[in-house]
């Protein structure tokens, strides 16, 4: 054992969980692989650090999963090449080896430091990022803004994402979309199907009032959610005539 | 259209082939090289926006070691034919023009394109199948994976195929493409169970959309000739893309292909509209940008993972055209590719099979094995 101060924090790639005081951190060769912000008194294992050795399991024995704005920053730290190299740490964190992944890893370390964590919370993938490498540099910067400054789930900002970067490339302008609501945005992006669907929602059709009915959109597929309670067999057979009537009446509507 | 390929690699057990010989003919020394393997063979994953340029400009003679002969895709049986009628025959893979729909954008993972130089090997398979099964009407395309024609000039693989097919009067090959090159094999005419199909799209769309492929003037003008040689031809207006204008442009489309045709003389004529892939976007906004109509296009999922139109979009589209094609004549033979049994029935009012003029065409044939 050696002590922390012995040894390079050129690795420091700012993981999300701290290393536990009370056992001590690990290095391979002079490089300090975890344990980062611990004192510099901290009791360090040293793990030889062999050439052309692959390296990548000892960090996934640390750090079992890491998230995409963490490896990220990894690949940035100055000692990166000396110690490992890309590919197999992307192999062993699930990472699939295309060149828009490799893309993504090198921009996530310039965007803010609020935006990789929001990645990491949310758990992004590389893919779901690639509509921001179609965007220029200059949009990139609003863009993240946006997916910072919504409370929106997972599902929610990789739409958003993909919405606000489509619209942008039809030449909206960023005033025009900022802090947009997600189905305002959908709508923009969407205008002839929202032009259609409304059309077709303001129908009037003749529903009987206990029949509850929604119109919505299911992919393709634009039509009625119905509900209804038949306590005996004549109310069923009165709300089956009743949709009949209403099958008709949008028959002929449409 | 073989003169936008900047390099040809050879593979050096193909050097004898009729195709490599053929290169040696047709393009300049500096532009071939003798190959032991293929270029780029180290990319084994899906390909960027610039290799998949690259892939079109270079092309590589090799040999084939798989099977040649396959049930169209959406078939999930394996070594079983339950016939829909439609089989497919790949020669290469990749195409040299640029259309911004192609699916190939999402399929291909190959680096470069590629034509198999063993098509001797592909007919004995062929024969095998045919041999067993000659009383079948069985349709077999070249245009699945590349263009049927595009590389013919290099290849002549049509000669090759159209021979092939003139022993088996009852199976019918159909070349698809949106190229004009048909002169290579029109003195091998008359063969009426060879179509020669075109992909036909409105001229405004062929023009945004179609790149580097032969304008509509020059496709009906080669199935003209093909018709006049004794080929049969046949027409898939697909995709059909949305667009302000679009029934003003479909509709002198379709008056353009009924002025020049009757319906005796065409095949059949299907009609698809717009799909692709979700995977397949990020590739199309890279390379096209957002003046293409297929990335302005409002996609949703579809069944079969596709994105389509908003279906009551798709309807209006085929109810339009159907009908267009139907007020010249009622006799024009229209079906629809890749669509949902609901859109036949609400275009057509009725399934492909309840159709007379389309029985035949979509009559289930026996199953049968495919030795591999």
């Amino acid at each position: 054992m050696k002590l922390k101060s012995n040894f390079s924090l050129g690795l420091d790639f700012k993981p999300l969980q701290s290393w536990p005081e009370t056992v001590p951190a690990v290095a391979l060769g002079s490089y300090l692989l975890c344990g980062f912000s611990l004192p510099e008194d901290h009791p360090v294992y040293e793990h030889p650090l062999q050439n052309s050795f692959d390296h990548s399991n000892v960090l996934k024995s640390l750090y079992p999963q890491l998230t995409l704005s963490e490896i990220a920053r990894l690949f940035q730290t100055p000692d990166f090449s000396k110690v490992f190299t890309p590919e197999p740490i992307e192999k062993a964190y699930g990472f699939h080896l295309t060149p828009e992944t490799q893309e993504v890893l090198s921009y996530l370390p310039q965007t803010p430091e609020s935006f990789q964590t929001l990645l990491s919370q949310k758990k992004w993938s590389p893919q779901d990022l690639h509509p921001l490498l179609l965007l220029p540099l200059s949009s990139r910067a609003f863009v993240i803004e946006e997916l910072l400054s919504h409370a929106d789930s997972k599902q929610e900002s990789v739409k958003r994402l993909e919405l606000l970067s489509d619209l942008l490339m039809m030449k909206h302008s960023p005033e025009s979309l900022s802090g947009m609501k997600l189905e305002i945005l959908h709508q923009k992006r969407y205008p002839l199907t929202t032009d259609r669907d409304s059309a077709q929602k303001k129908q009037d059709l003749p529903w009987l009032s206990q029949i509850k009915n929604q119109f919505k959109r299911r992919g393709d597929k634009a039509g009625y959610e119905v509900q209804f309670f038949a306590g005996t067999p004549a109310e069923l057979n009165k709300m089956a005539q009743n949709l009949t009537r209403v099958a008709e009446a949008w028959n002929s509507k449409s | 259209m073989i003169e936008r390929l900047e390099k040809i690699f050879i593979d050096e057990k193909s050097l004898d082939s009729e195709v490599a010989q053929r290169a040696f003919q047709l393009f300049p020394r500096q532009k071939i090289e003798v190959v032991k393997e293929e270029p780029w063979s180290d990319i084994k994953r899906s390909l960027t926006a610039e290799e998949f340029e690259r892939s079109k400009k270079n092309i590589f003679l090799t040999t084939f070691n798989g099977q040649f002969f396959k049930r169209c895709p959406g078939s999930t049986q394996k070594k079983v034919l339950n016939c829909c009628n439609y089989h497919i025959l790949n020669l290469g893979s990749q195409c040299p023009m640029n259309c911004s729909y192609c699916y190939l954008q999402s399929y291909l993972n190959s680096p470069i394109s590629k034509i198999y130089t063993n098509i001797d090997q592909a007919l004995s398979e062929l024969k095998e199948m045919a041999d067993a099964n000659s009383h079948l009407p069985f349709r077999v395309g070249t245009g699945e994976i590349i263009d049927s024609l595009a590389l013919d000039p290099l290849t002549l693989y049509s000669r090759k195929l159209i021979e092939f097919f003139k022993q088996y009067p009852k199976w019918t090959l159909e070349f698809k493409t949106k190229s004009n090159l048909v002169d290579q094999f029109l003195d091998l005419g008359p063969a009426t169970n060879t179509i020669v199909s075109w992909s036909l799209n409105a001229d405004y769309v062929i023009q945004k959309e179609e790149h580097l492929t032969a304008s509509l003037s020059d496709r009906l003008q080669a199935a003209q000739k093909c018709l006049s040689s004794g080929f049969s031809v046949a027409f898939h207006l697909d995709p059909l893309i949305y667009h302000e204008g679009w029934k003003e442009n479909y509709a002198d489309l379709v008056d353009r292909i009924t002025t020049q045709f009757t319906p005796s003389q065409v095949n059949v004529i299907s009609l698809g509209t717009l799909r692709f892939q979700p995977e397949q976007r990020f590739m199309m906004k890279k390379r096209f940008g957002f003046d293409s109509l297929v990335n302005q296009a409002e996609m949703f999922p579809s069944e079969g993972a596709k994105l389509r139109y908003d279906a009551s979009l798709r309807n209006e589209m085929f109810k339009f055209v159907y009908s267009r094609f139907k007020s010249h004549s009622e006799s024009w033979r229209i079906f629809l590719c890749m669509e949902t049994p609901e859109t036949w029935i609400s275009t057509f009012e009725s399934q492909p099979m309840n159709k007379p003029e389309l029985k035949e065409l979509f009559r289930p044939l026996p199953t049968i094995s495919v030795s591999e």
